[in-house]
């Protein structure tokens, strides 16, 4: 699977930028996902005008973390994995027994946007599983990606040329078109456009970035890790005070 | 919205290609994927999904109807475009006992997908039971069968075309559909419905034929048929055809 999003709706961390990556070695956003398309049997496409795109396949998918997609009012997911816990979860946001993992993650995503019971560290450390999913939700532009604490399922990031994000289970795709400018996303960990990368496991800890380079000595896109030396003093109040105008939405 | 599925998948009947056909409006036709472009392009805050060696589907909320909103939805492999509302959409829900955040757009998805696993009755008996101003375009890629249906009243419009690549192109808005197919486009039947395995038929009158009406342009020049009900002929087919467990129900829809 892969997704694609412009600069305008998701700012990657600049240290996943690869200082030593040619031009020509990588390609626009929308061009990886036309080679994606062309290359993959079966591969199902989806455009949005002015964000970006997202694809995936059922080609080749492990018997045991199949790949699925869904949309409804206007969330659009894709889901690789499965979750240990789906019934209990099903039972907690109070939908029915054919609701599939990847209608889950809509119903816990539009639950945490409308109404913010909790914070979406919280929604995310409660899935438990091996499990990576993108959602992109065009009524607020914004992307939430998320993968499992073990990092069984492979996941990956990286940057293209125009500055777009890519998000692929498959690392070649990302080394084709982003070049050196690609990492694996980090375990336990969530990433959205209005909160920026954010450990779920350690939610009071920031996040470093650790250098990656390869044989030949050139350094790639940063590896992020929780750094438990230090805390985040912006989120020691876990739960901040908001008048009740306040956009609730803008702490996913 | 658009929807363009390839003769794969769909097979429109004949009478809906124009036999004229001159060479200006053949070079004027364009192929599947190039009508996804050009509306990817013009319209704006455009969604599309390309569907493998298929076809796709394009929508937007841009300029909707404020009573007949688009809405679109994907929900295990079925890919659904709707536009409009049911009146009787709680009596439905009900009925297939969904819950109450379940929408129109989800709601056909869940009624095909139990025509299509369990059959209980025919599909226009389905169609029948929904109240309102409707269409929708319908793709399962489970099975790769195209579903799509109009109300009765045909308030909503609705038109269907050939492509220059013999593709089936679905739209509500007539403009895309005359720059791209030439002659061979029409409004599409209200109170019908068109499936891969069944091809074009009557909900409201399961048991006649529809007839090809000839229709032709300012100039003359004859146009992609439309299609009415023939209340005179009969179709010969039984409405419930004796089929032994082995059978595969989801040809019937």
């Amino acid at each position: 699977m892969l997704a694609v999003f412009h600069g305008n709706v998701a700012n990657a961390p600049q240290e996943l930028c690869s200082p030593s990556s040619r031009p020509d070695e990588r390609k626009p956003g929308l061009q990886i996902l036309e080679t994606f398309t062309a290359q993959t049997p079966g591969a199902v496409r989806l455009l949005i005008r002015d964000v970006g795109g997202m694809a995936y396949t059922h080609h080749k998918e492990a018997l045991l973390r199949p790949r699925s997609f869904a949309s409804v009012d206007g969330i659009f997911c894709m889901f690789q994995g499965n979750l240990e816990n789906l019934a209990t979860l099903r039972q907690e946001y109070g939908l029915g027994k054919s609701i599939t993992e990847v209608m889950l993650i809509i119903e816990a995503y539009r639950t945490l946007r409308d109404r913010g019971p909790f914070p979406p560290d919280k929604v995310v450390a409660d899935l438990d599983g091996q499990f990576t999913f993108i959602l992109y939700d065009s009524t607020n532009k914004n992307i939430f990606v998320a993968l499992d604490g073990e990092g069984k399922v492979p996941f990956y990031w990286g940057t293209a040329a125009d500055g777009c994000v890519a998000f692929s289970d498959i690392p070649e795709v990302l080394e084709s078109g982003c070049g050196k400018s690609f990492a694996p996303f980090p375990t336990g960990c969530y990433f959205s456009s209005h909160m920026g990368l954010q450990s779920y496991e350690h939610p009071l800890q920031p996040l470093k970035p650790i250098l990656r380079v390869d044989s030949q000595g050139q350094r790639l896109g940063a590896e992020f890790e929780v750094d438990m030396g230090k805390k985040d003093l912006k989120k020691q109040e876990s739960m901040h005070r908001v008048g009740s105008e306040a956009n609730w939405a803008e702490s996913i | 919205m658009l929807a363009i599925f390839g003769s794969a998948v769909a097979n429109a009947p004949q009478e809906l290609s124009s036999p004229c056909s001159t060479k200006e409006i053949e070079e004027s036709r364009k192929s599947g994927g190039e009508i996804l472009d050009t509306f990817m392009k013009e319209t704006h805050n455009a969604i599309q999904v390309t569907l493998c060696d298929v076809g796709g589907m394009a929508y937007t909320h841009h300029k909707q109807a404020l009573l007949t909103p688009r809405s679109f939805a994907v929900i295990d492999g079925v890919f659904c475009m709707f536009q409009g509302t049911l009146e009787n959409l709680t009596a439905l829900r009900q009925e297939y006992g969904l819950t109450k955040n379940v929408n129109e757009v989800m709601l056909i998805i869940q009624a095909y997908k139990t025509l299509r696993d369990r059959g209980p009755f025919p599909a226009d008996r389905v169609l029948a039971s929904l109240n309102g101003r409707f269409i929708f375009v319908l793709y399962d890629t489970n099975c790769r069968t195209v579903f799509v249906a109009q109300d009765c009243e045909g308030k909503i419009p609705l038109y269907w075309g050939l492509t220059r690549d013999d593709s089936l192109a679905f739209s509500d808005a007539p403009e895309i559909l005359k720059a791209s197919c030439g002659k061979s486009f029409a409004p599409f039947p209200a109170g019908c419905y068109f499936s891969s395995n069944m091809g074009l038929k009557s909900y409201e009158h399961p048991l006649q034929k529809l007839k090809p009406v000839p229709r032709v342009d300012s100039h003359g020049q004859a146009l992609g048929a439309a299609f009415k009900v023939d209340m005179a002929q009969r179709s010969q087919e039984p409405m419930m055809p004796r089929v032994g467990s082995e059978a595969n129900w989801a040809q019937s829809i």
